[in-house]
């Protein structure tokens, strides 16, 4: 299966009174890489749950390429959407080592012994996670760790990534690494990737367009010029590290 | 990843509390010198067999019980009804386990089965004993698996549910991150269920190295190596958990968490109430059913006689409660802030407060009367009763000094480290403190309760004007075990256990919070 079209429409949902999300709208193309820029608290997060089956919306469609996998009386199983997702705190398994969260993933993918270990020793030279094979995650540094994730959410060979804030707690330098390395992935799997931060300079060079979530919709979506020109006059536009 | 520490700290106390069964032989042979030795006491292997044939059938029925009430109270999200079935579960506690066994009793004489099981030969009395320690101890396995989720992050469960089914996650994933929470509560349940002296004397079991134990200082025995011969039967405990565990995880988890995914179930779905709630009546009932059984409340006024007849036996299982429970709650508290983050240090300290629970109460109580009995300052100290709570506080300090040191491990060094321009009592009382607040209820709780109920070292350390309520209905059972003031004496201990869990509730301002809330 090549890169799937990604569309939501008309979702809201709301945790008891307070509404996160109201009539978000979004349509990612084919092998795309979107940008998710917003303020914290305006269902970022939120929507990429949706996404990937964890939450369920009280209203509204998303349509994974031709499939809808959540809809009116339809639900997809996180595991069956062909989505990968890597959390903003990692989620990494604490009483596991590097290459018993991939083996972990490559289990549950059916392979036999054989193509387990070749799939994991794979990733993990191809996220240089080598050395530190027998560590567990608290005895990576931090870019490991977030290579690590990146290389647990891309095992299973999803069609379309997530990526949760995924450099919010590396500094400059670590972030470029780790953006050469999702670019590459992202072009190397032909992948459909929707990412999501508050900071504009963790997307910059990464994604071909941006979309502003505010107040629980998508405010504007388009190039990162006018994503930008949209931010300049609204009074929104100070949070973010434009 | 300050959320692996809990798991860490839980998996090497497990390993802990193996080596404590093994350093006990030692601790055995120090009490054996203080009881004045006569002549060697004969441990057959039957004994070893049938105490491990109890301590499974009780670790079984515990875990099989406990982790249900635990896994069905981690999947509810209404956090009020999410307590009132913690509190459900953890209900058993409150009946002493002499009680709880008294009750199983009338409970099987009245439907014609104790007969029955008794003419199936020993066997099957050693599965009644087994049976009703495993009922009672399941509120250990409850409130620990229960303390084990909650040390789980949402997060790791739902990065598990992106690569496979609920299944596999379960499998794979929630069983191996609970399982040393589990191991540690099966591991307690076993031995305590191996320790006990109550049931196996209520069901009349003498083919137990506990009750030979028993049998033996009142035949003026030495029982050197005799607990050294209880690390067998535990290690064998300890192997059938190994093997029962997975299986009985394989066919709960599925029933009991079937759509209960965090992304399957809209927030604040109505039916759940319902369900809880019907669950919670079910728990309560079925305790409550048992114990009315043997209770049997025939009139208040009976009622209110008898807790006036009973004040003397009211106020000393109360003191005796209170007392030990600050013994345990002092050294414990003590010991879990003194571990903290000392690594390996904290081993032996933590081994030495295991040893002090591994060995049998009563094997205490007699070293106890042995050296506190004699006659001047000792004897004079021993006659007001304050050394019972010596010796059951300092028995069960391992039970505060575990729960703090958990609750303490889960609080990150630097929240203390930020109060550093405070001083110390204010560092403590502000920011050390509130995490521990909660733990330290449940672990007075869990002290106080302890010592309600027990009846192995209380009956050998009794003095006249300070025998407690359970040694008080032992005795009354003797002259009539079927008299009303035999059950009112059970509905008395009853009310005394809930009070003292109420207490520390009302003085920490709970009751300030109710009034606020009417």
């Amino acid at each position: 299966m090549s890169a799937p079209r990604i569309s939501v429409a008309g979702v809201h949902l709301a945790f008891r009174r307070r509404e996160v999300l109201r009539g978000f709208d979004l349509a990612v193309e084919p092998g795309a890489c979107v940008g998710l820029l917003g303020v914290s608290g305006s269902g970022k997060t939120t929507a990429l749950r949706i996404l990937a089956g964890l939450e369920r919306p009280q209203r509204g469609e998303v349509r994974i390429g031709d499939e809808i996998v959540t809809g009116d009386g339809v639900f997809v199983s996180p595991h069956r959407r062909g989505v990968g997702l890597v959390f903003q705190d990692l989620a990494l398994w604490p009483h596991l080592t590097a290459r018993g969260h991939l083996d972990l993933v490559a289990r549950a993918l059916g392979l036999s012994r054989a193509e387990r270990r070749a799939r994991v020793g794979e990733w993990l030279e191809r996220c240089r996670l080598t050395s530190v094979a027998r560590q567990r995650p608290d005895q990576l540094s931090g870019g490991e760790q977030q290579r690590l994730a990146l290389a647990r959410t891309l095992l299973p060979e999803p069609h379309v990534l997530l990526l949760d804030e995924p450099f919010a707690a590396c500094d400059r330098p670590l972030v470029e690494d780790l953006k050469a390395l999702v670019a590459e992935i992202h072009r190397g799997q032909h992948l459909t990737t929707l990412m999501v931060s508050h900071d504009w300079r963790d997307m910059e060079g990464l994604v071909d367009s941006v979309a502003v979530l505010e107040a629980g919709h998508v405010a504007v979506h388009g190039t990162a010029a006018q994503a930008m020109a949209h931010l300049a006059d609204s009074p929104l536009g100070r949070f973010f590290r434009c | 990843m300050t959320r692996g520490l809990p798991l860490r700290l839980v998996s090497g106390l497990g390993l802990l509390l193996l080596a404590a069964l093994l350093v006990g032989p030692v601790i055995s042979v120090a009490l054996a010198s203080l009881m004045r030795a006569e002549a060697p006491l004969s441990m057959p292997p039957a004994l070893w067999l049938h105490s491990a044939v109890i301590a499974a059938v009780a670790v079984t029925v515990a875990v099989a019980v406990g982790m249900t009430i635990a896994l069905w109270a981690a999947h509810v999200r209404t956090p009020s009804l999410r307590a009132l079935i913690t509190l459900a579960g953890a209900f058993p506690l409150v009946i002493p386990m002499y009680v709880h066994g008294m009750a199983m009793w009338q409970v099987s004489v009245r439907l014609g089965l104790y007969r029955e099981l008794a003419d199936e030969g020993p066997w099957s009395d050693l599965l009644v004993v087994g049976f009703v320690q495993g009922l009672r101890l399941s509120a250990f396995v409850h409130l620990i698996t229960l303390a084990g989720w909650h040390s789980l992050h949402a997060r790791w469960l739902e990065a598990g549910l992106l690569v496979g089914p609920r299944g596999f996650v379960r499998r794979r994933l929630l069983g191996p991150l609970l399982a040393p929470f589990v191991a540690l509560a099966a591991l307690l349940v076993a031995v305590i269920s191996v320790t006990d002296v109550s049931i196996p004397l209520l069901f009349q079991v003498r083919s137990v190295i506990a009750m030979r134990l028993w049998w033996a200082h009142y035949a003026g025995l030495d029982p050197i190596g005799a607990w050294g011969a209880m690390v067998a039967p535990s290690l064998l405990v300890l192997a059938a958990v190994a093997l029962i565990t997975p299986p009985l995880w394989r066919r709960a988890a599925p029933l009991l968490s079937a759509r209960r995914d965090p992304a399957e179930i809209p927030r604040g779905e109505g039916g759940q109430w319902l369900f809880a709630l019907g669950g919670v009546i079910a728990v309560v009932l079925a305790n409550g059913a048992l114990i009315h059984l043997f209770v049997q409340i025939t009139s208040l006024s009976l009622l209110a006689e008898t807790f006036r007849a009973n004040t003397g036996l009211i106020s000393a299982t109360v003191t005796t409660a209170l007392g030990a429970a600050a013994v345990a709650m002092f050294a414990g508290g003590a010991l879990a802030l003194f571990l903290g983050d000392r690594g390996w240090r904290t081993v032996p300290p933590l081994l030495i407060a295991l040893v002090f629970f591994t060995v049998p109460g009563f094997l205490w109580a007699v070293a106890a009367v042995s050296w506190w009995s004699a006659p001047g300052l000792r004897g004079d100290l021993y006659e007001t009763g304050t050394v019972r709570w010596l010796v059951l506080g300092g028995r069960l300090l391992v039970i505060p000094a575990v729960i703090l040191a958990l609750a303490h491990a889960r609080q990150s060094r630097t929240q203390r480290e930020a109060a550093l321009g405070l001083g110390w009592w204010h560092r403590w009382w502000g920011v050390v403190w509130p995490p521990l607040r909660r733990a330290a209820w449940v672990a007075y709780a869990l002290v106080a309760l302890m010592v309600i109920g027990d009846l192995d070292a209380a009956i050998l350390m009794d003095l006249p004007g300070h025998t407690t309520l359970v040694v008080g209905l032992c005795n009354r059972l003797h002259i009539s075990p079927r008299s009303p003031e035999v059950a009112m004496m059970a509905a008395v201990i009853l009310a005394t256990s809930l009070a003292m869990l109420a207490l520390p509730a009302i003085v920490s301002g709970g009751w300030r919070r109710w009034r606020e809330i009417r």
